[in-house]
């Protein structure tokens, strides 16, 4: 536990073996002082014993001022109806230490009235006194490292919120008059006469009021757009079981008549309506439009005023023509025209380029794109929701996938028409023979009541809620469960290259050391120290973790944009610049070559490129013994997509592939699995049939694809494929196990040997025998 | 057996305070945070009071 940062735990070399102190960045540092200064170091203790989470991260603050948070548009935003409540999504909350620091906002800022965190959530609610200021608070929680998001109260949390509550609240009613219909109709089982049974079955009958009136609702709107849209769900075979079970059992009650069904009905109804609140929001994920947006463009802007001054704006309310600044290293934080200035500009976001492109003056540049060159103004053309990046968000949040017409509801459909039919002709055979309804109607109820298939449309979504959840502990995250349905009709796998098989960063790959040189590891360093360039930084990093180069006083150190770095040292010109010489060719796809050179004279050769991951090898492997085809598919040139194939063995590959390109190819191949990440991928894989995006992919990514995983690079992915048929493997014996129940007990109705009371008794056991069936057979999938 | 019939409506009306409280329950949000409590009642209270702290359940 020595050499460790002392606030965030991560391991770092000690400069000094005086210091006792030691901290990874400088942001550590300061969280560290704040912290300490406030008398809050209890921190520290409770950090120690939490086992709650994964465990911190070095602190990462954003450069906002939150100054936009005082201003009249944010406050009628985020804080509704109350002007002193605001909440916020933070970044970076992990254990039980955060939660209390967080809770003592009071003593670091001040203003603060409450301030309650939701750990499971990230959200918190702070209230401030009338003279406190949100700008001030959402500063303090930014220095500590815990990067705020204001929640738009009008969005769609609040929505979901609210959603949640009233499903509890249905559900809690349909319990309590459930499990008091079920003490009534126990006596009457057993048998009690009298006034007592008029009493009981009046009573249950009451009691099923408030489930027919209220807690069945989401199953009434379920027919109803069942209806609009001309697809029977699993709804309507509900709704017409619970409608013509409460009918006939109101009517039997009025005439007398032994058989009322309200248990039945209230337990199906209750065991129903308790399975969709789990499923539903045991999968709900916070994917927040806004979240999302400030995740990729900047939530403030440095806006140029007629007068000439700087006031930093909320990057929504930016409008058209307004004039902003972009410093050397900010992220656009809208459309806009370069303004009298060229650019240089990294738009891998938008692009997936990752070397540096030139911007003329007035050409159009997109919020999202990072500017490495220097300060540079654009002219507004679109902000916010209106950016491109925006749109695309908005497009991909709320564009519904369409959802396959699952197997349980095909077959419930089918069989609930059949089973319609039956009862039908039941009813006219003893109309015509017997010349009374009395028996028909009984026989045909039963039938219904049986032939429910109340045990598939249980089943069917436990079975996916609880491989989703296995999932989730494995590292995979479905979005969308019907993954693990549509995954049987996958036979290709097509590969992202940049990110999915390789790292995605530009990596060192060779230091090539030319005429007898020494290796000039410190030269290169200190040439490189404070370089913006990708190429400058991927050499810094090599330096740093395999060679503890120390810096050199260099002289005349000189960035010149597109060339390289040049300085002097003891007399010497050193220089790196592009150097392309064809002497030794690496394997792992190398993309560009600088050389270090000393007086015009070329000593080493540096080659940079992305490496391949470790894991990408048995996972192709592995998908090739499991007889898929494997594409690859690239933005990048010809040469290195062709390394890249050969060297993993993939059987298809191409290259220079646009966005629009990769989408047309994934909506060619229907029976493909995308995987990717990057927001050059997003359309790809939201149009793929099954898409899968990989952990370092940016959130957008993560928001098309169905699934995502938490472990760099694809080797989760036969993990995924396992599970898959595993769950359609259980699914299937779900719906053989019922499908046999309801077929004996339809031929035990139609010959007379079943009464709907004993029906009524038979479809909640089969109900439960398939549900236990599907939490033990869970239990056995082996991921 | 009559007392029965005493015992029905009290059970009813007992089943709907409940249903009535945990409607109020869920209203109020008590149900909109089923993690943090758990590990809130872990914290320590203060040894002193410091001031502006007062964490009083705030809900919206």
């Amino acid at each position: 536990m020595t050499n460790v940062c002392i606030h965030c735990r991560t391991p770092v070399q000690p400069t000094s073996k005086l210091e006792k102190e030691l901290f990874c960045c400088l942001g550590c540092r300061t969280v560290y002082t704040i912290i300490n200064k406030s008398n809050l170091g209890q921190y520290y203790d409770l950090k120690e014993s939490s086992t709650f989470f994964k465990p911190a991260a070095p602190i990462k603050t954003s450069s906002n001022a939150f100054e936009y948070l005082d201003q009249e548009i944010s406050i009628t935003k985020f804080s509704a109806n109350t002007p002193n409540t605001m909440s916020f999504y933070l970044e970076g909350i992990h254990c039980i230490a955060c939660l209390w620091l967080i809770e003592q906002l009071g003593t670091l800022v001040e203003g603060v009235v409450s301030s309650r965190l939701n750990i499971g959530s990230s959200h918190v609610i702070i209230t401030k006194t009338p003279d406190g200021s949100f700008s001030e608070i959402a500063k303090t929680l930014n220095k500590l490292g815990y990067t705020p998001h204001p929640i738009d109260q009008t969005g769609e949390t609040t929505i979901q919120k609210k959603d949640h509550r009233k499903s509890l609240i249905r559900l809690g009613i349909a319990a309590a008059c459930t499990s008091n219909i079920m003490i009534f109709s126990l006596a009457l089982y057993f048998g009690v006469d009298g006034t007592l049974e008029t009493v009981f079955r009046w009573g249950s009958a009451l009691l099923l009021v408030p489930i027919i009136s209220y807690t069945n609702i989401p199953f009434y709107k379920g027919v109803k757009s069942a209806f609009f849209t001309k697809k029977i769900g699993i709804d309507v075979p509900v709704v017409i079981s619970i409608g013509l079970g409460s009918i006939l059992s109101y009517i039997n009650l009025i005439t007398n008549s032994p058989h009322i069904y309200f248990d039945s009905i209230s337990t199906f109804s209750f065991l129903l309506l308790s399975t969709r609140h789990f499923f539903k929001y045991a999968t709900q994920k916070l994917d927040h439009d806004r979240l999302l947006q400030a995740s990729l463009i900047p939530v403030e802007a440095t806006q140029i005023t007629t007068k000439n001054t700087l006031v930093k704006v909320l990057s929504d309310a930016l409008q058209k023509n307004d004039l902003i600044t972009i410093q050397s290293n900010e992220v656009i934080a809208a459309d806009g025209v370069l303004h009298n200035c060229d650019a240089r500009i990294d738009a891998h976001v938008i692009t997936g380029e990752s070397l540096p492109i030139k911007f003329k003056s007035g050409t159009q540049v997109f919020a999202g794109m990072k500017n490495i060159g220097d300060q540079i103004q654009i002219k507004v053309t679109h902000a916010g929701k209106n950016s491109r990046i925006g749109t695309l968000i908005h497009q991909i949040t709320h564009q519904e996938k369409p959802h396959l017409v699952q197997l349980a509801d095909t077959v419930s459909k089918w069989f609930l028409v059949i089973t319609l039919i039956i009862g039908a002709t039941l009813l006219g055979w003893d109309w015509v023979h017997l010349h009374t309804l009395a028996e028909g109607f009984n026989r045909s109820l039963a039938l219904i009541i049986l032939a429910c298939p109340c045990a598939l449309s249980l089943a069917t979504p436990l079975s996916y809620a609880l491989s989703v959840k296995k999932a989730a502990e494995n590292g995979i995250c479905l979005k969308n469960p019907n993954i693990l349905e549509t995954l049987r009709q996958i036979d290709t796998i097509i590969f992202d290259k940049t990110g999915t098989l390789t790292s995605g960063q530009l990596t060192v790959l060779d230091w090539n050391i030319l005429n007898n040189s020494p290796p000039m590891y410190d030269v290169a360093y200190s040439l490189e120290k404070d370089a913006r360039h990708p190429i400058g930084k991927a050499i810094i990093r090599h330096l740093k973790t395999t060679f503890q180069a120390e810096g050199l006083p260099m002289t005349n150190l000189q960035e010149t944009p597109g060339v390289g770095v040049k300085g002097n040292l003891n007399g010497d010109a050193f220089e790196i610049k592009s150097y392309i010489c064809n002497s030794k060719q690496t394997q792992k796809s190398p993309i560009t070559s600088v050389g270090l050179f000393k007086n015009d004279q070329c000593l080493v050769q540096i080659t940079l490129g992305d490496s391949i991951l470790n894991s990408s090898y048995p996972t192709i492997q592995q998908l090739k013994k499991a007889q898929f085809t494997t594409i690859l598919l690239s933005g990048d040139q010809t040469v290195t997509t062709q390394t890249v194939a050969t060297e993993l063995g993939i059987d298809e590959y191409y290259a220079n592939q646009s966005p629009q390109q990769k989408n047309t190819f994934i909506k060619a191949h229907p029976t493909a699995l995308m995987i990717g990440d990057g927001a050059n991928d997003s359309e790809a894989l939201m149009n793929a049939t099954a898409s899968v995006a990989v952990q370092g992919s940016l959130e957008i990514s993560l928001i098309a694809a169905d699934t995502y995983f938490t472990v760099p690079g694809g080797n989760k992915l036969i993990a995924l494929i396992t599970l898959a048929k595993q769950t359609r493997n259980l699914v299937r014996l779900n719906f053989g196990i019922s499908l046999t129940y309801n077929i004996i007990g339809i031929g035990l109705v139609i010959g007379g040997y079943i009464s709907p009371l004993f029906a009524a008794i038979l479809m909640p056991l089969s109900s439960l025998s398939v549900l236990l069936n599907t939490i033990l057979q869970q239990q056995k999938l082996i991921l | 057996m009559n007392i029965v019939f005493f015992l029905i409506p009290l059970s009813l009306i007992l089943a709907s305070i409940f249903v009535i409280g945990f409607v109020y329950s869920v209203k109020s949000g008590q149900y909109d945070d089923m993690d943090t409590p758990a590990y809130r009642v872990l914290l320590d209270d203060e040894k002193e009071p410091l001031t502006g702290t007062e964490s009083t359940p705030k809900v919206d």
